[in-house]
């Protein structure tokens, strides 16, 4: 009884010490504070569609595996490697040694269960909702085997329901949902929108409606699919027949710059997306060659070289000139592409033979190296066209300034030799040829659409690097070159312009003497131009020739490239 | 027949129980809610099977109020014979790495039915052994043993609590039977040495107590479940929250509808709920002893002492550790906290303490006999006169 008393004694004092006490104060804090969990939620990634609406990125849920250590049984540190090995084909030892590693010794409460990458580093365990459902079921039934301790955590995954079709325009989203390459890339900020930190009170009466974080903005692009998945196709087909190890194709718009389609191969399925960060032969593979390749344009140069010239009036159509065959330039001879003197030649000829010769010349004798390297950098070359896609670089353009540059850059710049470019750099640049000499900024993005209304990008005009009057002569020089020495890319009934290109490979010793870049650009209809397309096709086997590998799928995609766009011929067949 | 059975028991010990039940059910709806909605997704589940559990008590505790306590005399060692079966059976049955303290698929906690078994054995075996008990040899060894298989086996569950509930019953048992106080004491001053090289010993033990130093000096410093309580007790302030405005019952306190039940009840009616509980309990322990002290005879007395002190012990150690005066113990609060077996054995005892009153309050009358009284068979007014058999009685 007395033991009761003192307790009850007790009890009391401590009832009323709780309240008034010298940690009332401490209690009161915490009153404050109010019991909640903070949470960081991150808005779904935004959209991404084709000029016509048709989805190109979309967004799923998986599951990443984590193991919450002190919850692990010794049923289930051996039925869980059991289980996963099993329903996701992973090496079982790796799966136990995670498991049996002693995480709470070292302080480590919560794993995250990873695999093992080609290249040996771990990589979270991703599940679909498939398999997620499949061990849920085993979770919460009790006679299947014990997996106490394992968690499927929700992480949002990026879905590209067309799998590789333009994969080289969309980049693709890692794990920790960071955009990267292409559009992914360039618009990441804006399509993953701003995650937010709320706190839920953890009393359901004090629940309340949690705002929604800023979402991300939905994208929609100037890819018009059909064109994609036609260019796509003659790019596989041209890539086969021509037996080329890489190659692109590119369909832009030069009146505002809108790009209908960038195809490039190896193709990229964005979904799978791992094998193109591993390193294979110590070099990191290209995504989007279009702005983060460069490449030596060859003989496709030519025609900014002449525009150049002709718009500084230094020569004409009709200039005559003699060719021997070769020309020293800065000490450096240079030869035509098959080594021949082609005699008297005009301006118009010299385009139609694609010779070097001709072209060193106007560079050297005519325009000489202070007003090249001006209209050549106010075509762009040598400074970023600014196109959102991401990964873009300037290319190599060395001009007088630069301390590596010699007298004889300028003759073999004048035909596409000893300088870099990017496709994208040498679309802008040609596109002014085809726009009136207005040089507009090529574009993936058409509308950008977000919750508070959309926004469609306006044409940016770059400079105009040459007059409309240059850019007409130009053109028309190109068309009656196509029709001698480019019939293979010509279409009836369409006035095209076009120049095809061979370029030789740069390599550490010199140029390789097998392989060539093929390439050929040319634009259409030439009274109105709707579409400016660059082939370009490494390697070649069956030809080195540009003529005769790459202008015969320029042939192809603009037979299908009229149609699509609904361009009418120039001349109606009597 | 339970109208008459239970109107001839203690009529204030029958109202505080049933007063504590009733407020019990009520808290044990509010403070079981959201757990119920968590674990089978209907907030009402926990409370159902309270009420199921109070259904299957109140049987029990009938049975036990007309119940014979004479025949407990032969019924003793079965009884504890079940009991030490049953906690042979939950170590045999149950494997694994964690306590194991429940059979029949979580229901039955043998450790409850040890702790009223061995209350109800102890009594029978103290009376047997009358003034022989302060002898060592018939008194303190065979003791010994009893608390010790069973004690010994709850522990090997482990249930710390149970055990150290256990010894302070059969000790004070062992003391209000009549033995020699310094026996008593020398049994106590060992069992406390047991006792803290058991803390010492087993993990959870030790935390519990190095939680318990530091959290008598410093609140602060005390356990996650003691500092949650005690919030839960200031929040409370005065007159509380309100019935059911709980936040600490939400997921913050552990076990919110059974060992900590007290601290939602303290947080929702405040310092005078806690106040008007512990008062219920001191009643109850007042007429328990009151009837342990009149009753008919030893063994009817000790065990109305044992099982009042024993859920006097079970009371007040739960409100201690949730207030942070007692080291942590995971025991229930009698008559409050949810749980089946905990009810149903609390039931049984209260049966037992109503039954021994049943039996005092006859014998009371046959020290005031009415000097008048109404007849029953002839209607007619006759002067009152003892019985033959209590005749009988005051003759010898």
């Amino acid at each position: 009884m007395l033991a009761m008393g003192l307790m009850t004694v007790g009890l009391l004092v401590q009832l009323i010490r709780v309240q008034f006490g010298p940690y009332a104060p401490v209690f009161a804090a915490r009153e404050q504070v109010g019991s909640s969990r903070l949470e960081r939620v991150i808005p779904a990634r935004g959209l991404i569609f084709d000029r016509d609406g048709r989805l190109l990125a979309t967004n799923a849920t998986s599951y990443v595996l984590e193991v919450e250590t002190r919850q692990l049984t010794s049923a289930s540190r051996k039925d869980i490697p059991d289980v996963l090995s099993k329903v996701l084909l992973l090496p079982l030892d790796d799966l136990e040694e995670q498991l049996n590693r002693d995480w709470v010794a070292q302080g480590q409460f919560r794993i995250r269960l990873t695999r093992t990458d080609k290249a040996g580093e771990p990589l979270p365990i991703n599940v679909d909702k498939y398999v997620a459902q499949v061990l849920n079921e085993f979770l919460a039934d009790p006679y299947a085997p014990d997996l106490s301790g394992l968690s499927l955590v929700p992480n949002p995954k990026r879905i590209y329901p067309n799998g590789e079709l333009a994969g080289h325009v969309l980049g693709f989203v890692n794990q920790e949902n960071e955009g990267f390459f292409g559009v992914e890339g360039y618009y990441d900020e804006w399509l993953s929108g701003k995650p937010i930190t709320i706190s839920r009170p953890m009393i359901p009466p004090e629940a309340r409606a949690q705002p929604d974080p800023p979402g991300g903005v939905n994208l929609v692009l100037t890819l018009d699919m059909d064109i994609q998945q036609m260019v796509e196709r003659e790019l596989a087909a041209a890539i086969e027949s021509s037996g080329s190890e890489s190659g692109e194709i590119i369909v832009m718009d030069p009146r505002n710059g809108e790009i209908l389609a960038l195809a490039a191969w190896p193709t990229l399925d964005p979904n799978e997306y791992e094998p193109w960060l591993l390193d294979e032969d110590g070099r990191d593979p290209i995504i989007t060659p279009a702005v983060g390749g460069m490449f030596e344009p060859g003989s496709t140069f030519k025609v900014i070289t002449m525009a150049s010239a002709l718009d500084a009036g230094v020569v004409e159509p009709d200039t005559e000139f003699i060719d021997t065959g070769e020309i020293e330039v800065g000490g450096n001879t240079i030869r035509n592409w098959n080594g021949e003197a082609w005699g008297p030649q005009t301006m118009l000829s010299c385009m139609k033979n694609s010779l070097n010769v001709c072209l060193a010349w106007v560079a050297s004798e005519k325009l000489g190296a202070p007003m090249l390297y001006r209209y050549l950098r106010a075509f762009g070359l040598g400074s970023l066209t600014g196109v959102d896609l991401s990964g873009e670089i300037t290319g190599q353009l060395r001009t007088p300034r630069h301390p590596d540059w010699t007298e004889s850059d300028l003759g073999t710049n004048s035909f596409g030799q000893g300088l870099s470019l990017t496709p994208m750099q040498l679309m802008a640049a040609v596109g002014a040829v085809a726009n009136g000499g207005v040089m507009v900024q090529p574009h993936i993005v058409r509308q950008v659409v977000g919750p508070n209304g959309a926004y469609s990008p306006k044409t940016i005009v770059l400079g105009r690097p040459i007059s409309a009057e240059t850019a007409r002569t130009v053109t028309e020089m190109l068309v009656s070159s196509m029709e001698s020495e480019a019939v293979y890319a010509s279409l009836e009934n369409y006035r095209l312009a076009g120049k095809t290109g061979t370029a030789q490979v740069p390599g550490e010793f010199g140029y390789d003497p097998k392989w060539t870049i093929a390439s050929f650009i040319g634009w259409g209809p030439v009274d109105d131009p709707q579409f400016l397309v660059l082939v370009r096709l490494d390697k070649p086997e069956i030809s080195p020739w540009g003529s005769v590998v790459a202008a015969p799928v320029f042939q192809k995609v603009v037979r299908r490239l009229v149609v699509f766009l609904e361009i009418p011929p120039d001349v109606v067949a009597g | 027949m339970i109208r008459r059975l239970l109107s001839r028991t203690d009529p204030w010990l029958l109202m505080i129980v049933a007063a504590m039940i009733l407020l019990g059910l009520v808290m044990v709806y509010s403070a079981s809610w959201d757990v119920s909605w968590r674990l089978y997704g209907d907030p009402n589940e926990l409370f159902r099977r309270q009420l199921i559990n109070l259904a299957y008590g109140m049987v029990v505790l009938v049975a036990a109020v007309s119940f014979p306590i004479r025949w407990l005399r032969k019924l003793a060692l079965p009884i504890i014979g079940i009991c030490v079966l049953a906690l042979l059976l939950v170590l045999i049955i149950n494997t694994g790495d964690g306590p194991r303290r429940a059979i029949l698929g979580a229901s039955v906690q043998p450790s409850e039915m040890a702790k009223l078994g061995l209350i109800i054995y102890l009594a029978v075996w103290m009376e047997s052994k009358g003034s022989r008990l302060s002898e060592w040899r018939y008194g303190f060894l065979p003791l010994m043993t009893i608390i010790g298989i069973v004690g010994g086996l709850i522990l090997l569950q482990p249930d710390l609590s149970a055990v150290l509930t256990i010894a302070v019953v059969a000790l004070t048992m062992f003391y209000l039977a009549g033995s020699r106080l310094s026996q008593t004491f020398s049994i106590a001053a060992g069992s406390a040495v047991i006792g803290y090289v058991l803390v010492r010993l087993t993990n959870t033990g030790r935390a519990r107590w190095d939680d318990y130093l530091a959290g008598l000096v410093n609140v602060e410093a005390a356990s996650y479940h003691v500092q949650h309580s005690l919030q839960a007790f200031f929040a409370g302030g005065l007159l509380g929250r309100g019935l059911g405005a709980s936040r600490e019952k939400f997921g913050l306190l552990p076990a919110p509808h059974t060992d900590s039940i007290f601290a939602v009840l303290g947080e929702e009616l405040g310092l005078a709920g806690a106040l008007f509980v512990l008062l219920m309990f001191l009643a109850f322990l007042r007429r328990g002893f009151k009837v342990a002290t009149e009753a008919d005879d030893r063994l009817a007395s000790l065990l109305a002492g044992g099982v009042t002190f024993w859920i006097g012990v079970e009371a007040f150690v739960n409100m201690s550790v949730l207030l942070g005066m007692l080291p942590f113990a995971g025991n229930a609060l009698p008559f409050f906290s949810f749980g089946g077996s905990s009810l149903l054995v609390t039931l049984a005892g209260v049966g037992l303490l109503l039954n021994v009153s049943r039996q005092s309050k006859s014998k009371s009358k046959v020290a005031y006999v009415s000097p008048t009284g109404i007849g029953r068979r002839d209607g007619r007014r006759r002067v009152s006169r003892l019985g033959r058999r209590r005749r009988a009685q005051r003759a010898s």
